[in-house]
């Protein structure tokens, strides 16, 4: 009995069924959408290329600090003075880095809202 | 390690006084680049509307990096910056994959290639910085908002910040290569 109700209804249903289709590709169109972020930040080995890139902006810029400082000595003849203080603010340096570094990363990767806040470990 | 040493397959020899032997790195970068040409000029050729293998690969690479040089310096930059940024990203990713194979040289597992290439994008910023703000590009060492006297600690960090960058885009890319590299080698070795 209900096949009999099909035809009728099915020839006033193909806009039904565009829309329908319309609706799923904007549903899977947002969910790609909030995929592509995550996805696209160039972690593909699983964050660990991040963590290589933070400790090189770090190590970086305590190495050129501690070198413009032993520059400064080396014109001014105040050693060992420059390369001290070169290192102290290489180092404040290498931490300004890596916090600008994070906060890009955070703004290119929002975290999910609807993600757990602590990840599930399977203990309990 | 053998596959890091730079050796000289037609001899060493001066012109004028500089040397200007070919070295296998120099090879190895004559090779990506030319690799990187002659791929992306022939996957083009049919400029199909439905593209090809070929076809498809050079569009996900045009794709990706015109996303990400779209993302950082907006649409009137990317148009500026993407052929620099597009042939540096290929000509890497070119040299990466040629070291791929066994007895190939890979150019980017030595410091001073990487460093050429981050002292390439270093000077690209400092000129076009210059050209478009004039002095207002040193702005950039004197951060706004802030009380004058924390400019004594402020500008040595921010003039380091700012020379850290290309030991930082050099160390980055040589140092995944490199270990890499020294990695596959180890595991080859310990299996023997």
């Amino acid at each position: 009995m209900a096949d009999h109700d099909t035809p009728p209804d099915n020839a006033g249903s193909s806009s039904d069924d565009l829309a329908a289709l319309q609706r799923k590709l904007e549903e899977a169109r947002a969910r790609d959408r909030s995929r592509a972020p995550t996805s696209g930040g160039g972690s593909g080995s699983g964050g660990g290329s991040t963590a290589a890139r933070f400790a090189g902006e770090f190590g970086a810029a305590v190495i050129v600090g501690g070198l413009l400082g032993f520059g400064v000595d080396y014109w001014l003849e105040t050693r060992p003075w420059g390369l001290i203080a070169g290192l102290g603010l290489g180092f404040l340096a290498g931490v300004i880095n890596v916090v600008r570094a994070a906060q890009a990363y955070s703004a290119a990767n929002p975290v999910d809202p609807n993600a757990p806040s602590v990840p599930d470990d399977g203990q309990d | 390690m053998h596959q890091f040493e730079i050796g000289y397959p037609f001899g060493q020899f001066d012109i004028a006084g500089v040397p200007a032997s070919l070295s296998t790195a120099g090879i190895a970068m004559l090779a990506s680049a030319g690799l990187a040409t002659l791929i992306m000029t022939q996957a083009m050729k049919p400029k199909a509307l439905v593209p090809g293998r070929f076809q498809l690969v050079a569009e996900t690479f045009y794709g990706f990096v015109h996303n990400m040089v779209q993302t950082t310096t907006g649409q009137e930059g990317v148009k500026k910056f993407f052929p620099f940024v597009f042939s540096l990203f290929i000509f890497i990713f070119a040299a990466n994959m040629i070291g791929m194979f066994p007895y190939f040289f890979t150019a980017t597992s030595h410091l001073v290639v990487t460093a050429t290439l981050a002292l390439a994008v270093f000077f690209t910023v400092i000129v076009i910085g210059i050209a478009k703000n004039g002095t207002k590009f040193f702005s950039l060492f004197f951060p706004s908002g802030v009380p004058w006297p924390m400019y004594f600690l402020l500008t040595p960090i921010e003039i380091i910040s700012f020379f850290s960058r290309p030991l930082s885009h050099a160390v980055r890319l040589w140092a995944n290569i490199f270990a890499g590299h020294v990695l596959s080698r180890f595991s080859r070795a310990s299996s023997r």
